[in-house]
C-alpha cells in the first residue's frame, strides 16, 4: 500500500513540475480520439434520419420506373401492394441560375398530396403553375432559394419551395433506373449520369418540357408495400431486363418494361454520403493517430533520463522491474485516459457539423450515437496510443541497473567513421549538422518520421483536391454540365477534409516544435563543445538547422508516395497532384522544420558555453 | 617535548609550572591527556640550566608540591630563542602538535602573526613538494626511488592541506577578534 | 619578473556578478592579474571561491561584469562574440576538468576539430593531430574512442587539442580534478614540457601537487586575488636533501 501511495505521489509531483507536457500529450491524444469519434459515430447516422423522411414523406418501399404508364396498372394491382401514388412523368431538362447550370430531372405532380411520397416541404410551398420546387440539397448546389427565378430548358419559372423526399437519394447521388447505379460520386466513371438535380413541377409544367429532341424520360411509379421487408423480391419478380443490343446511348438505358429502386438500396445510397465522410475521416483519424504516437514518443523520449533516475531511486528501495514499469505505463495511461475522455466528448461534439447528410433527410442526426462501443473503441485507441509509445522506453528504464540509472549514465552516442570523415573537409555548419545526425540516428528517425506522417497528410490533402477537380473536369466534359454548382458532397467532404488538415497541420505543427526542442536540447553539450573550441554561435545554430533539416528530408521524400498511396487506397480513379504542389509540400515542411530550430538555437547559444559544460558534466 | 615549546608558552607571561600544564592541555584538548605530568618540569629544569629560564620564589606560590611554588620566567636569552624558533621554518618529524602549538602561543603573545606563520610554512613545502615532484619525474617510472619520492610528494600533500585548513581557520578567528 | 609591458595576459578590475538585487553574487570580485610570456601560473583557493570563474572570463568562454582583459596587448572584455570565438580558435586553448571530448570521436578526431573549425584542410588537421598525438605520448592511441582510454590519457589528449592551433596561452581548469595520482603524473609531466617549450600556462587547481609546478601561486577566496607566491627561485636542493627529509 505504501508504495502505490508513493508511486501516486510520485507520479503526481512529476505531473505538475512537467504540466506543460502533459498537456501537450494529452492534447495530442485527443485530436487523434476526437477525430476517431467522429468517424466512428457517423455509422448509422443517417438511418434514423432516413426513417425520419420516409415517415414524414409517406415514402415508398419500391420505386418503379415505367417506360409507359400503361405498365402501371399492372404493378397496382400486385398482390403485396398497399398503396400507390404516380405514374409521374420525369422528363430531364437543364435549369439555370446566376450563371450556373445543371441538369436536371423534372417530376410531374398534382397539386394534391399524394398517397405515397409526398415530398416534405421545409420551405415555401409545393407544386403550383409556373412554380418550380427544389429539393434541398439540389438548391443548396445550385444557390437558389425560394423567390429566385431560374430558367428551365429556357423557359422562366420561380422557385417556389424547397422539399425533401425519401423515394430519391440526396443530390448529387440521383440514382434512377436501378438503385445498384448509386455509389459515392467521386467513385464514378467519367461520364456517367450523376450530379443531377431533383425538381417537381406541376404535370403540365413536365410535360411543358418535352420535344421532340427531348422526349419524356420515363414514368415514375410510388409503391408501398404490405410488407416493407418484400420490396427486394418484389422489385426483381418484376422486372424486365433491357435487350441485349441496340438502344441509343444516353440516359437512358433501352429498357422496354417497369425498372425498380427499393427503399433499402436507397437508405444504402443515402448512407454513402455518410461513408464519404467516413472514407476521408478514417485516414485522417489514421494519421492523427501516426502523429500522436509520434508526439508522444518524443515527448516521453525527452524525459527517459529523469525517469531512468527516478526509476534507480525506487528500485534502490525496493521497487521490482515490473512495478517500475508499471508505474511509468500507469502515469502515461491515465494521461491517455483523459485525454480519451476530452476527444469523445470533442469528437461528439463535432460530428453534427460534418454530417449534414444531405440536407435532405429531415432532422439533424444530432449527437451521433456514441454508442458504448464506439466510446470503447475510442478508449482503447488512446491507450494503445500511448501504450506504443511508452512501452519501450518504460521496459528499457526497468531493466537499467540501479547503479546505472541513478548515475543516469547516458546512452553513448553513435559513431559512423564515414560520415566524420566526409564532415571534415565541409563548412562548419555541414560538418557540425552531419555529426549530430550521426550521433544520434534514433532521434534522426523520428524526425524523418514525424515529417513522413505531417507530408503524407499534406500530400494526401493536395492529392483529394486534385481527384475532386478532375472529376468536376471530367463531369464538365461529360454530356451532364455540372455548369458551376458546388457539389454538396465534395463540398462537404471537403470541409472536413479542411477540418481534419487543419488538425494535422496543428498537431505536426506541435510535434515540429516538440522534435527541434528536443534535438537542441539533446546537443547543448556539443553545441556548448563546439562554441567552447571557437566555433561561432551562428555556425552552431546553423549547424543545428542543417541536422534537422538533414533528418527531415528522408520524412518529407517518403510522405508524398506514402501520401498519394493513402487517397488512391480509399479513392479509386484518384488523379496525382501537379508535380509543383508536391515539391511545395516537401519544401514547406523542410522551412518549416528549420524555422522552428531557429528560435531554440539562437536562445541556446546565447547561454555561456562554460556554464553550460559545467552542468552537464555535474 | 620540544623545549621551544615549553619557552614560546612562557613568552606571554611568567608562569607556574601547573599552570603552564593547563595552558597546554587547552590547546591540545584529549591529546593533552598523552602528557606525562611530570614531563614539564623535566624540560623547565634543562631550560633553567640552559640559561633561556630563571625561576621567581614567591613565598604566596601556593601548590599542592613544593616545585609548584616556583615561578618560571623567560631570561633575554630565553626571549631570543622564541624568535628564532617562531620564524624557523624547517619541518620536523610530523608532529602536527608542536606546529599547532607555536601557532597558538605565536597568538597569545602577541608574537608574530599566525597566519605569516602558515603562510611562510606553505612556501617551504610547496618549494619542497616541487623539487620533490621535479625530482620524482626525472627518476625511471616504477623504480625505488620514485616509490619513496612519491611518498615524500603525497605526505607534504596532505601537510600542505592542513597548512591550508590552519589558514582558513585563523583567519576566521582573526575576523571574530 | 614581469613587467606590465611583457604581459602576455592581462587583467584590471575583473569583475563577475550573477543575480540581481538580494540575490546578487560576486564571484569574481575586482581582481588585478599579469601573466607574463613563458610564465606557469596556479590559481589555487577552496570550492566556490571564483578560480573557475575567473578562468572562463580570462578564456573568453563568458563576459566579465566590468573591468579590462588584454590579450596579447589587445582588448578582449568588449570582443563582440564572433570575434571571441576567433580568439579561442586561435590565441586560447582550453582544457577542462571532465576533459570533454566527443565520445564518437576517435583521440585523432577529437585532436583535429578545434583545426577543422579554423578553417584548416582536413589533410593539415590531421598531420598536426598526429604530430601532437606523438608529443603527448599516445601515437599509438590516435584511432582509439575516449571510452577506451584511461583518465590520464583523456586529458593528454584534451590538452593535445588545446594546442592544435598553436595558442599564445593554455588555460587549464582543475586538469587534475577528475584523476588519480598517476595520472595526475602524467599531466604534470606534460606540463613540464610545455612549459620548457615555452608556453605560457594558466593553470587553476586546489591539487598542491599540480600548484607546485607553478612558477607563481596566487591564491583566492570570495571572489578576490588574497595571496601571491613566487615558487622559481629559492635554490635546487639536492636529491640527497630530499631523502633526508624525514630526519630533520
Amino acid at each position: 500500500m505504501g508504495k502505490t501511495l508513493l508511486a501516486y505521489r510520485l507520479a503526481v509531483r512529476d505531473l505538475r513540475h512537467h504540466a506543460a507536457q502533459a498537456v501537450l500529450l494529452v492534447v495530442a491524444i485527443a485530436a487523434a480520439t476526437a477525430t476517431l469519434t467522429m468517424a466512428l459515430s457517423m455509422n448509422g447516422v443517417t438511418s434514423q434520419p432516413y426513417s425520419a423522411t420516409k415517415a414524414a414523406t409517406d415514402g415508398p418501399d419500391v420505386v418503379a420506373y415505367l417506360t409507359s404508364s400503361s405498365q402501371a396498372k399492372t404493378l397496382v394491382h400486385a398482390p403485396g401492394v398497399a398503396s400507390s401514388s404516380g405514374p409521374y412523368p420525369v422528363v430531364s431538362g437543364s435549369i439555370g441560375f446566376d450563371g450556373r447550370s445543371a441538369a436536371v430531372f423534372a417530376e410531374g405532380r398534382s397539386q394534391a398530396p399524394a398517397a405515397v411520397d409526398q415530398p416534405d416541404v421545409t420551405a415555401g410551398g409545393w407544386v403550383r403553375p409556373g412554380g418550380v420546387v427544389l429539393e434541398r440539397t439540389f438548391a443548396d448546389g445550385l444557390g437558389a432559394g425560394v423567390g429566385d427565378v431560374v430558367t428551365l430548358n429556357g423557359r422562366r419559372f420561380t422557385v417556389i419551395g424547397i422539399a425533401v423526399t425519401a423515394a430519391q437519394p440526396p443530390y448529387p447521388n440521383l440514382c434512377y433506373f436501378t438503385a445498384s447505379a448509386c455509389s459515392p460520386s467521386f467513385n464514378i466513371d467519367a461520364g456517367s449520369p450523376r450530379d443531377i438535380g431533383l425538381i417537381w413541377l406541376t404535370g403540365a409544367g413536365a410535360l411543358g418540357l418535352t420535344s421532340k429532341a427531348n422526349p419524356l424520360t420515363t414514368y415514375a411509379l410510388n409503391l408501398k408495400l404490405s410488407n416493407p421487408a418484400d420490396a427486394d423480391s418484389f422489385a426483381a419478380q418484376h422486372f424486365v431486363p433491357p435487350p441485349q443490343s441496340g438502344g441509343t446511348p444516353g440516359f437512358m438505358p433501352p429498357f422496354t418494361g417497369p425498372s425498380f429502386s427499393t427503399w433499402d438500396g436507397i437508405a444504402a445510397a443515402d448512407a454513402l454520403l455518410v461513408q464519404d465522410a467516413q472514407s476521408v475521416l478514417e485516414p485522417g483519424a489514421l494519421l492523427l493517430a501516426l502523429l500522436a504516437i509520434a508526439s508522444v514518443t518524443v515527448l516521453v523520449g525527452r524525459r527517459l533520463s529523469e525517469y531512468a533516475r527516478r526509476v534507480g531511486l525506487l528500485k534502490a528501495v525496493g521497487g521490482t522491474p515490473g512495478a517500475v514499469a508499471a508505474m511509468f505505463l500507469a502515469e502515461n495511461l491515465v494521461l491517455a485516459l483523459l485525454a480519451a475522455a476530452v476527444g469523445l466528448v470533442a469528437g461528439s461534439l463535432a460530428a453534427p457539423l460534418l454530417t449534414n447528410p444531405g440536407a435532405a433527410l429531415v432532422g439533424a442526426p444530432g449527437a451521433p450515437s456514441l454508442t458504448t462501443v464506439t466510446a470503447l473503441e475510442v478508449v482503447g485507441v488512446a491507450l494503445a496510443v500511448a501504450l506504443a509509445a511508452t512501452l519501450v522506453p518504460a521496459i528499457r528504464a526497468a531493466r537499467t541497473s540501479t547503479v546505472a540509472a541513478i548515475n543516469d549514465v547516458a546512452r553513448p552516442p553513435r559513431r559512423r567513421g564515414a560520415l566524420i570523415r566526409i564532415s571534415a573537409g565541409l563548412p562548419v555548419p555541414v560538418l557540425f549538422g552531419l555529426r549530430l545526425v550521426a550521433r544520434r540516428p534514433r532521434r534522426a528517425l523520428l524526425s524523418a518520421a514525424n515529417i513522413a506522417i505531417t507530408v503524407t497528410g499534406i500530400v494526401a490533402v493536395l492529392s483529394f483536391h486534385a481527384t475532386v477537380d478532375a472529376r468536376l473536369g471530367a463531369a464538365a466534359t461529360a454530356s451532364i454540365a455540372t455548369g458551376g454548382l458546388s457539389n454538396p458532397v465534395v463540398t462537404r467532404d471537403e470541409q472536413m477534409l479542411t477540418v481534419i488538415t487543419i488538425m494535422i497541420v496543428v498537431l505536426a505543427a506541435l510535434n515540429a516544435i516538440f522534435t527541434t526542442w528536443a534535438t537542441v536540447i539533446d546537443a547543448r553539450r556539443a553545441s556548448a563543445l563546439m562554441r567552447a573550441l571557437g566555433a561561432r554561435a551562428s555556425q552552431v545554430s546553423s549547424g543545428l538547422i542543417v541536422a534537422q533539416v538533414l533528418s527531415a528530408l528522408p520524412g518529407a521524400i517518403v510522405g508524398v508516395p506514402l501520401g498519394i498511396g493513402l487517397v488512391h487506397a480509399v479513392i479509386k480513379h484518384g488523379s496525382l497532384p501537379p508535380a509543383s504542389w508536391l515539391a511545395g509540400a516537401v519544401l514547406g515542411a523542410l522551412l518549416v522544420m528549420a524555422a522552428l530550430t531557429v528560435v531554440p538555437a539562437r536562445l541556446g547559444a546565447r547561454q555561456p558555453a562554460a556554464g553550460v559544460l559545467q552542468a552537464e558534466a555535474a | 617535548m620540544q623545549q621551544e615549546v615549553v619557552l614560546a608558552m612562557l613568552a606571554k607571561e611568567p608562569s607556574q609550572g601547573y599552570q603552564l600544564r593547563a595552558r597546554m592541555n587547552d590547546a591540545l584538548g584529549p591529546l593533552g591527556e598523552a602528557l606525562n605530568a611530570g614531563q614539564i618540569y623535566v624540560t623547565l629544569g634543562r631550560l633553567e640550566k640552559a640559561g633561556l629560564v630563571a625561576v621567581e620564589e614567591t613565598p604566596e606560590a601556593t601548590g599542592p608540591a613544593d616545585r609548584d611554588r616556583k615561578v618560571y620566567v623567560l631570561t633575554a636569552a630565553g626571549q631570543q630563542r622564541v624568535a628564532e624558533w617562531l620564524a624557523e621554518v624547517s619541518w620536523p618529524k610530523p608532529d602536527l602538535a608542536e606546529f599547532h602549538l607555536k601557532l597558538i602561543a605565536a597568538a597569545a603573545a602577541g608574537l608574530a602573526d599566525p597566519i605569516g606563520i602558515v603562510d611562510a610554512q606553505r612556501r617551504e613545502l610547496l618549494r619542497r613538494l616541487r623539487d620533490a615532484q621535479r625530482a620524482e619525474m626525472a627518476v625511471p617510472d616504477g623504480s625505488d626511488a620514485a616509490l619513496l619520492l612519491e611518498g615524500i610528494v603525497l605526505r607534504l600533500q596532505a601537510d600542505l592541506r592542513w597548512l591550508e585548513a590552519c589558514e582558513a581557520n585563523w583567519t576566521i578567528r582573526r575576523r571574530k577578534r | 619578473m614581469s613587467g606590465a609591458g611583457t604581459a602576455l595576459l592581462r587583467a584590471r578590475g575583473l569583475r563577475k556578478d550573477y543575480g540581481k538585487g538580494e540575490g546578487l553574487v560576486r564571484a569574481v570580485d575586482e581582481v588585478d592579474l599579469d601573466v607574463a610570456t613563458g610564465e606557469t601560473l596556479a590559481v589555487m583557493g577552496p570550492s566556490g571561491c571564483g578560480k573557475s570563474t575567473l578562468l572562463h572570463l580570462l578564456g573568453g568562454l563568458d563576459r566579465p561584469s566590468a573591468g579590462e582583459l588584454w590579450l596579447n596587448g589587445k582588448r578582449t572584455d568588449r570582443l563582440s562574440e564572433r570575434a571571441l570565438a576567433g580568439l579561442r580558435r586561435g590565441e586560447i586553448g582550453f582544457v577542462f576538468q571532465a576533459f570533454h571530448l566527443m565520445d564518437e570521436l576517435t583521440a585523432r578526431e577529437n585532436i583535429e576539430l578545434p583545426a577543422l573549425l579554423a578553417g584548416r584542410s582536413p589533410r593539415q588537421a590531421r598531420h598536426r593531430a598526429l604530430a601532437l598525438l606523438d608529443q603527448v605520448g599516445l601515437a599509438d592511441r590516435a584511432g582509439h574512442l575516449p571510452p577506451a582510454l584511461s583518465g590520464g590519457q583523456r586529458q593528454r589528449v584534451a590538452i593535445a587539442r588545446a594546442l592544435i592551433n598553436d595558442p599564445l596561452v593554455v588555460l587549464a581548469d582543475e586538469p587534475t580534478g577528475n584523476l588519480d595520482s598517476a595520472a595526475t603524473l602524467e599531466v604534470l609531466r606534460l606540463f613540464e614540457q610545455l612549459h620548457a617549450s615555452g608556453l605560457t600556462l594558466v593553470i587553476v587547481t586546489h591539487d598542491e601537487r599540480v600548484a607546485a609546478t607553478a612558477d607563481r601561486l596566487v591564491s583566492m577566496r570570495d571572489g578576490a586575488l588574497v595571496d601571491e607566491m613566487r615558487l622559481t627561485g629559492g635554490g635546487r636542493r639536492s636529491f640527497a636533501d630530499l631523502l633526508r627529509l624525514e630526519d630533520s
